[in-house]
């Protein structure tokens, strides 16, 4: 199995830079953080990086199909919007409909119109963002208790966030790995020609990549909404890049075909323990940012292109 | 006194009173009274805090994204640096992400403060986390203007709305009540922003002034520079510019003289380079005071709190702003353009600093 995530044929992506980085900070942070190696701060890690571990598990379905929406951010806001404004009994419905919506157009756009992916979801994210700040312009509003509870409290002496992150993982895996559409998406993103070819169908895989995407994107927002019990119409803006850095330190390749759940965690473990370290550590807030992009240049340099199906 | 009003009606929104009169003889000075100048009667209790020395102090703020914000930051740590009672100051950003303004106070937390600051993105945000903060007992003070959002040990911030307010009063006296105004905002959905914006509209409201247009420049020179090339381009008609901050009031008046249009009456800010090109263009303004030394005041404050001793609840920052008669007892030649006015930082420290 081991031996299999790593072979060169392999498209989880995953080589050592993937689990060396998350598994040297975790080390390293023990050693010199003191407050790192405790229950509250593990504790914090885990909420903090739940919805980003949700975002990115639908970055990365889009990415194996060779695609990328930066959306997905925009839509994150635009439920904490909704889900502010409008009756406690219809705003997940609507935030799954918007998100519905917002995959359909993108994928349409990519898979019909032929346009780039980069282009079609960073118009459609300027759009939600926009059409959110309509919604609600200013952070505040009241979130419904049933949804509080989504993240707040405890269930079998866990926190919700661990159930979050089960399910997400859960779902995806199953999909990508124990799937025909998976099957179809990892041949579409390698060569999408030679998988027209044999007979895969391009159009509808490809529309529902960027449906599941935004609704990753929905079900983050419904999450950090509830874990600070309130709407803020920018609460998403940082997601879109961020989930993409994540993929990427996580071994998925943009390009399409390589890529898997187990590289995701990875890599979006690796982001929180950066930032949780740094915090910690007392590091400079001018180096921070210096810092991350060293970390995403090093991870993605050190890693190999793969080339698959050829 | 044309800016009074404005004064007033903010003290009176936040039920304040004038100090002096009020001041207790103890009364612990967190920045000379003329910029601190709006405080609560309420008063904290004496002693509540109290613990010995020295302190570890943790501040959560939104972003580094400006000039004020980095000489803020550095006047901050001076402070705590020089101050034997701070052996550890932690200064987080959340570089404008709501999301990690949260973790931020998560992982301060962990670090066993003495004393929390937070400048929230947006108050109710982070309201679960200044009371668990408070649950432990800790002071946390609020850099920032909640109106009674947060029920935070201190709160200490410019004025908002005050500072909108003097902006859009000055416009309305130089436009004699008409005419056509351009917007230039911060950046969307911070609070900060926000009151800013409130106080400018307030201050033209029942007047027969118009806003032509309204963009977000995000208190950046860059962005605001290529939107007011757009809005100038554009042929739309500008009798005033109003401003969230300097920076991007630099960057309009950059683009009118590039092109050769007549200046008109804008607001600014003490920000040097304003000041600068203050001067030089001639241009008709009013820069509200935001002194980068409340980064200072948060600081001594929650040292203060820490001693034992009693500080106002609140503590706002309105002091008169500057007019064209004032800009040479501002402007400083001999420092570069990302100084602001007033600072704290001693002189040796700012001729390392912004030498130009």
């Amino acid at each position: 199995m081991i031996g299999r995530l790593f072979s060169r044929t392999s498209r989880s992506g995953i080589g050592i830079i993937t689990i060396a980085l998350p598994l040297s900070m975790f080390v390293i942070l023990s050693f010199t953080a003191s407050s790192f190696f405790t229950a509250q701060n593990l504790g914090n890690v885990g909420n903090q990086i739940t919805a980003l571990l949700i975002v990115s598990l639908g970055q990365l379905i889009v990415a194996i199909s060779g695609g990328v929406d930066l959306s997905v951010g925009s839509m994150l806001s635009l439920t904490s919007a909704i889900i502010v404004t409008f009756d406690p009994a219809i705003v997940v419905p609507l935030a799954i409909a918007a998100g519905c919506v917002l995959g359909t157009v993108n994928g349409i756009g990519v898979a019909i119109f032929g346009v780039h992916p980069l282009v079609m979801t960073l118009a459609t994210a300027t759009f939600v963002q926009g059409l959110t700040l309509l919604v609600s312009p200013v952070p505040g509003g009241v979130v419904a208790p049933a949804i509080e509870a989504l993240a707040h409290g405890r269930l079998f002496g866990l926190q919700p966030s661990l159930f979050w992150c089960a399910g997400a993982i859960l779902l995806c895996w199953l999909l990508l790995s124990r799937s025909a559409f998976g099957l179809r998406l990892y041949a579409l993103g390698a060569n999408p020609r030679n998988a027209s070819l044999n007979g895969v169908k391009v159009v509808g895989p490809i529309i529902t990549c960027y449906v599941l995407c935004s609704l990753s994107a929905v079900a983050a927002g419904i999450f950090l909404t509830a874990r600070v019990s309130t709407g803020d119409p920018t609460i998403g803006a940082a997601f879109g890049l961020d989930s993409i850095t994540a993929i990427a330190l996580g071994g998925v390749q943009l390009s399409g075909g390589v890529g898997s759940v187990p590289g995701v965690i990875l890599g979006v473990v690796t982001l929180g323990l950066a930032t949780n370290g740094m915090n910690l550590l007392g590091v400079s807030p001018f180096l921070r940012m210096a810092a991350t992009g060293l970390l995403l240049l090093g991870a993605v340099s050190l890693q190999r292109r793969k080339t698959i199906g050829v | 006194m044309k800016f009074f009003r404005p004064v007033l009606g903010l003290a009176m929104t936040f039920a304040v009173a004038l100090a002096p009169a009020a001041q207790a003889q103890d009364e612990v000075e967190l920045l000379p009274d003329n910029l601190l100048n709006l405080k609560s009667t309420e008063m904290t209790e004496p002693g509540k805090f109290k613990k010995d020395g020295p302190y570890r102090i943790g501040i959560s703020f939104p972003g580094v994204g400006n000039t004020w914000i980095v000489q803020m930051h550095q006047e901050a740590e001076f402070e705590a640096a020089n101050n034997p009672q701070v052996k550890e100051f932690l200064f987080s950003e959340a570089n404008w992400q709501p999301a990690k303004q949260v973790a931020d106070i998560e992982d301060l937390l962990t670090r066993d403060l003495d004393a929390l600051v937070v400048t929230p993105i947006a108050f109710q945000l982070v309201k679960k986390q200044i009371d668990a903060a408070l649950a432990t007992g800790i002071p946390v003070i609020t850099f920032g203007n909640s109106k009674g959002a947060l029920d935070t040990t201190v709160e200490i911030m410019g004025a908002g709305d005050y500072f909108g307010e003097v902006g859009g009063t000055f416009l309305k006296e130089k436009l004699g009540g008409k005419g056509t105004i351009w917007a230039f905002r911060g950046v969307a959905g911070v609070e900060e922003e926000s009151q800013r914006y409130e106080g400018f509209r307030r201050a033209i409201d029942g007047t027969d002034i118009v806003i032509g247009a309204e963009v977000y420049g995000d208190w950046n020179y860059a962005k605001s520079k290529q939107l007011c090339e757009n809005l100038v381009l554009s042929g739309q008609p500008v009798d005033g510019i109003w401003f969230s901050g300097a920076e991007m009031t630099r960057a309009c008046i950059d683009v009118f003289t590039s092109v050769g249009k007549p200046l008109v009456p804008m607001t600014g800010e003490g920000n040097n380079g304003f000041l600068k090109t203050w001067k030089e263009s001639g241009v008709e303004a009013v820069s509200p005071v935001f002194t980068p030394g409340l980064g200072v005041a948060v600081v001594r404050a929650a040292v203060a709190l820490l001693e034992g001793k009693s500080l106002h609840k609140t503590y706002f920052s309105a002091p008169e702003p500057m007019t064209n008669a004032d800009i040479d007892s501002y402007y400083r030649p001999d420092l570069n353009d990302a100084f602001w006015v007033p600072s704290t930082l001693p002189e040796e420290e700012l001729q390392k600093l912004f030498k130009r």
